[in-house]
């Protein structure tokens, strides 16, 4: 794959960097260096995390990082990007009436109605997922939909709040503070800790969502 | 065979944590695990267990507890005041009751448990993040089991040696390593940020520590939401930085100044808030 720095930070990890925007390319990139990266053998300890435009590779101590750095090289160099298609659909019913639909719509120059049907027309990409447990990015987001965070968070956030942070839309997947606006609220559960395996995260990154409005 | 050991009855912040949670972060699952991992190792090797063996991490020093049967415990961490002594292997018998009053120095204490605490695993670890949902913080009347039973009298006795112990009064220099965002900074900034003096801040826990003394500028007002290693000095706009600890988010925001190396961060951990410390850098 052309276009991907490697840098390293710290003694143990590296920051593979392959995208500077998020779009559905960069996130074909992402799968692709991951997938790549999963079929190398590094070392057990190895941790490897996407975020939006970079992987981190953090690896153990007993590897050296040159030769890290060089098996990530090697490994890159043959990695192909991995198109979306075929990637799982999920359908996720969501009641928008989110406690920030009213400032949101005058402030997009909207209406609700109209937020409802243009947020629930596209297929998203799960674009990342972290931050906390199974909290999901999707993207991309309608330019007409794209609103700066709101400037004082939310003290709490309830779990299945659905809402639009900058460019991105999003699940959260656990009650926590947060500063998006909140446009509804889906039963649908995606971190559940009383599984104890992979099952307990509704979504893998590259999954796509789809929103069914409810009333 | 897990044997009731310990019976909570006072316990304002006090949870099981171990080595940490790892391959989940990339399913935004934080490490966790012990605050101070050396403390906890050592809490581990004077009781005989494992040294990633789970442990009660005790915030400000402050618990009671009611011993059930005869056991094998040790207390390390924060330097406490404490009903038994610290750093050493000790045994307590049926009806004791163990008591740390508070920190003099240092935030966390860990006990161990000769045999182990025996604690539900989640994705591997027994570490809890209530805020996240796995597990919960100890409430009074729980009763703490142990994992297996020892053969007593090994290592009754143990002891740290003194030199061993740290001193958390000491205001600590901090090694760091540049973060990804590092020369987005200005000069100034960068040296602002080595030759200052932090403070930590009151609103700081298990996920962050705010630092308080001054404000780095300059750098990118934000990234695209990149990883994060545990340890990292991010700054938000406001300039004033925030390190992340065990409990952090994975992804993040804010430029990536540097990251607090993996021993130091067991010190910095320690750091009370009003606690002054400073930072070196470390280069590859």
């Amino acid at each position: 794959m052309d276009g991907v720095s490697i840098e390293s930070w710290g003694p143990s990890a590296l920051i593979v960097r392959f995208a500077d925007s998020p779009s559905p390319a960069s996130l074909e990139r992402c799968r692709g260096l991951l997938a790549a990266l999963d079929t190398l053998g590094l070392p057990p300890g190895t941790e490897i995390l996407p975020g939006y435009g970079e992987i981190l590779v953090d690896l153990p101590e007993s590897l050296p990082l040159a030769e890290g750095r060089r098996l990530v090289a090697e490994t890159i160099a043959q990695a192909e990007a991995i198109s979306a298609d075929g990637a799982p659909l999920h359908r996720i019913s969501l009641v928008y009436d989110g406690p920030d639909l009213a400032e949101f719509a005058e402030r997009v120059g909207l209406t609700i109605p109209e937020i409802a049907e243009i947020h629930s027309a596209a297929i998203y990409d799960v674009f990342l997922i972290g931050f906390a447990p199974g909290f999901t990015y999707l993207g991309p987001l309608d330019p007409r939909l794209h609103l700066a965070r709101k400037n004082t968070p939310r003290p709490r956030v309830e779990a299945g709040s659905v809402g639009i942070g900058g460019s991105h839309t999003g699940i959260y997947s656990i009650a926590s503070p947060g500063g998006w606006w909140l446009l509804g609220r889906t039963t649908t559960t995606l971190f559940d800790p009383t599984r104890n395996d992979a099952r307990a995260f509704r979504f893998s990154l590259g999954d796509r969502v789809k929103f069914d409005p409810m009333t | 065979m897990s044997t009731p050991s310990l019976e909570i009855v006072e316990a304002p912040a006090v949870s099981v944590q171990d080595a940490g949670r790892k391959y989940w972060r990339a399913y935004g699952v934080p490490t966790g695990g012990a605050m101070d991992q050396e403390s906890m190792r050592q809490a581990n090797r004077l009781a005989g267990n494992q040294d990633d063996a789970p442990v009660l991490e005790i915030a400000f020093a402050l618990v009671t507890l009611r011993v059930l049967a005869e056991v094998t415990i040790a207390i390390t961490g924060a330097d406490a005041s404490s009903s038994h002594p610290l750093w050493k292997s000790l045994k307590v018998a049926s009806g004791d009751t163990v008591r740390l009053r508070g920190a003099r120095a240092g935030l966390w204490s860990y006990l161990a448990l000769g045999g182990g605490v025996e604690a539900p695993s989640f994705l591997g670890s027994a570490s809890v993040n209530q805020r996240a949902g796995i597990g919960r913080m100890f409430r009074p009347g729980d009763v703490i089991c142990r994992q297996s039973d020892v053969q007593p009298g090994q290592i009754a006795g143990r002891f740290l040696s003194p030199d061993a112990i740290p001193d958390w009064n000491h205001s600590p220099s901090l090694t760091v390593w540049p973060g990804p965002e590092w020369m987005a900074f200005p000069d100034a900034s960068r040296s602002r940020f080595l030759t200052g003096e932090w403070e930590i801040s009151p609103q700081s826990d298990r996920t962050g520590y705010r630092l308080r003394g001054s404000t780095i500028s300059g750098g990118s007002a934000g990234i695209l939401s990149g990883p994060m290693l545990t340890g990292t000095i991010q700054v938000p706009p406001s300039g004033e930085p925030i390190v992340l600890m065990r409990d952090g988010p994975t992804v993040g925001g804010y430029a990536r100044l540097a990251s607090v190396s993996g021993p130091d961060l067991n010190l910095l951990a320690q750091c009370a808030p009003g606690t002054r410390v400073r930072f070196k850098i470390n280069t590859p």
